[in-house]
């Protein structure tokens, strides 16, 4: 047994040392380290914008805020204009886009609409929501819409 | 278990080199790849008997240890155990999943003792160890693993029971029982000339 025993320490020190100098072919690193760059290169943030690209982006996100401030204003001042009116039955105006210059040739434009819909759309009007608002639409030479007359 | 590395310059630590590659830096990862491949790769084909699931067992782990470098914790234990703990999940998951035939005649260290002074003795010597490896292989993995690790890669003991999970007297007395299989394998081994070539079914 002892025989055996020995006979099998010294084959499984042979088989050691023949296996001691193997290792994983160059192949093998090759993939690991490419698979590191493409690791990192999925975690790298976008290049760095230039100085100009920032300041024009800093200039559009101003002009865009400043945009929405004055547009929610207007907007709260035709829901104010909307809530004062509410209690009679004068038509609600709101003033949208450009307003109307001297001499401008304006058409006006009257439809029926789902109060559900302005609603939708965050127009509030007296009238039910599950009713029918009329609509009176003023469109400007450029074929925007300068306001709008909802009467309930 | 260090390969590859300048010897005129003092080995960084393996933990140093782990929070490096968590930091992001390519070299140190190279480093620990080179550092620990082989034994990794030598482990995995003996464990498989294939070259070419212990290089795809290789490239696991290191893909592994290169996301998940963050999260290992050199207190709790040796980047080796680490990656041999690593290894053998991957292995036995492969084993299990596969639970296929191997061919044990493409396993290339047996072209290494092709020549001596001996010629005889060196072709003897080449079966000898084809017939080792035929048994080790034929091995339930439990047994296979601690002979593996700790008889043919020198892994302490106590890194071997980290490694699989289980107490230092654990992996004694598979390592007991797993020598005794291996003499009775060969032992029975011996009436046949060789087994090189052979395909046989990789004990899970």
């Amino acid at each position: 047994m002892t025989s055996q025993h020995d006979d099998l320490a010294a084959l499984l020190d042979a088989l050691r040392d023949a296996e001691s100098g193997d290792a994983a072919p160059a192949h093998v690193e090759a993939a690991v380290m490419r698979a590191w760059d493409a690791s990192r290169a999925a975690q790298t943030p976008p290049a760095r914008l230039s100085v100009l690209s920032q300041f024009a982006s800093v200039a559009a996100g101003a002009v865009i805020a400043a945009g929405l401030t004055v547009l929610g204003g207007h907007l709260r001042s035709t829901t104010a204009v909307r809530a004062s009116l509410a209690a009679d039955t004068s038509p609600t105006v709101i003033l949208v886009g450009e307003p109307i210059l001297d001499g401008e040739h304006v058409r006006l434009v009257r439809m029926r609409l789902p109060a559900a819909t302005l609603h939708a759309l965050g127009v509030r009007s007296t009238a039910s929501a599950t009713g029918d608002i009329d609509v009176d639409v003023v469109i400007g030479e450029d074929g925007v819409a300068r306001g709008l007359s909802l009467n309930p | 278990m260090q390969d590859n590395e300048d010897p005129a310059r003092p080995a960084e630590a393996d933990h140093a080199l782990v929070e490096r590659t968590a930091a992001g830096d390519r070299e140190a990862f190279a480093t620990l790849y080179r550092r620990h491949q082989a034994a990794i790769y030598r482990f995995a084909r003996l464990m498989t008997g294939s070259p070419a699931a212990a290089e795809d067992i290789v490239q696991e782990v290191f893909l592994v240890l290169m996301k998940d470098a963050a999260r290992y914790e050199a207190q709790r234990a040796a980047l080796t155990t680490y990656l041999f703990g690593m290894a053998r999940r991957i292995t036995r998951r492969r084993l299990l999943r596969e639970r296929r035939f191997v061919d044990i005649g493409s396993s290339r260290g047996a072209s290494r003792w092709s020549v001596t002074a001996d010629a005889s003795a060196a072709l003897e010597r080449r079966d000898a160890l084809q017939q080792l490896r035929c048994a080790i292989l034929s091995l339930p993995s439990r047994y296979r693993e601690v002979v593996v690790l700790c008889d043919l890669q020198d892994v302490p003991y106590d890194t071997a029971a980290a490694s699989i999970g289980c107490a230092v007297g654990t992996i004694r007395s598979r390592l007991h029982r797993a020598r005794r299989l291996l003499a009775t394998k060969l032992r029975r081994a011996e009436g046949a000339h060789s087994v090189a070539g052979a395909v046989m079914r990789c004990a899970v």
